[in-house]
């Protein structure tokens, strides 16, 4: 699997729409190499209740999102999404974005081409960053 | 055209607290019942001793998530929470310990929560 860390990001919005400064935001990200989207649902929960879904493969344009490129690959699951469904208001919306962090491959690369190898990449569990962090600062 | 999302694997299947960068009161309450769930699945995988303490930690977790929610809907998002007081430490410090007597937090979680609930 030729992927870097992969990370699931849920912005919540009052309205039906993304924040203006969203697409803006991820776009830049992308275009400088540090990210990438692999996919993208948009939720909105209605005045009335109902659930709407505007899915990477639809027209973003509506929600504000319309100036991203997206691939079309479901990875992220209904299950997923039920998540954090019960969450969602009625009159409020979410942008739910699973990305893979593509920086690490630019130091993987310097090592490589250094005669070097990426000889351990992990993500640090929460917990264990908390306890680490708090007896750093205590 | 809306993808299938249906009879996928998802990326959320497997997650714990201890995925979680930042969560609202809610989403974290309903990511510890899934945690427990999702433990409970397990049961027929793992060794049964081991799966009733998974769930033992993911309840607790989902407890500790939902005072967390209460909280957080007391004093609103934002809202400035007041210091805690002496019997609010003494209080929380008996919640850790017991925490840490059900084999939820470790000695050094527990430590370090402690560290940081005397700090604060």
């Amino acid at each position: 699997m030729d992927l870097g860390p992969v990370e699931l990001i849920v912005l919540q919005f009052p309205g039906q729409r993304a924040g203006p400064a969203v697409a803006g935001a991820l776009a830049d990200v992308v275009s400088r190499g540090y990210a990438a989207v692999l996919d993208l649902v948009f939720v909105a929960r209605t005045a009335d209740g109902s659930l709407r879904v505007t899915d990477a493969g639809d027209n973003l344009d509506g929600v504000g999102l319309g100036s991203l490129q997206l691939p079309a690959q479901p990875l992220i699951s209904r299950d997923d999404l039920d998540l954090i469904r019960d969450s969602l208001r009625p009159g409020t919306s979410a942008v739910v974005i699973a990305y893979e962090h593509r920086w690490p491959q630019r130091l993987a690369t310097a090592a490589r081409d250094a005669g070097g190898q990426v000889a351990l990449h992990v993500q640090i569990p929460r917990d264990a960053l908390a306890a680490a962090v708090a007896a750093a600062i205590g | 055209m809306p993808l299938v999302r249906y009879g996928i694997p998802g990326l959320l299947g497997s997650i714990t607290s201890s995925n979680v960068v930042a969560a609202s009161a809610p989403v974290a309450a309903a990511i510890s019942r899934r945690a427990a769930q999702h433990a409970q699945r397990e049961q027929h995988s793992a060794g049964y001793a081991e799966a009733e303490q998974a769930v033992a930690q993911a309840e607790a977790e989902a407890a500790a998530a939902e005072r967390t929610a209460q909280q957080y809907a007391t004093f609103g998002p934002g809202a400035q929470q007041p210091a805690p007081g002496q019997d609010d430490v003494v209080s929380r410090l008996d919640d850790l310990a017991r925490l840490r007597d059900a084999g939820v937090l470790s000695a050094a979680e527990f430590e370090a929560a402690k560290v940081k609930l005397l700090g604060s």
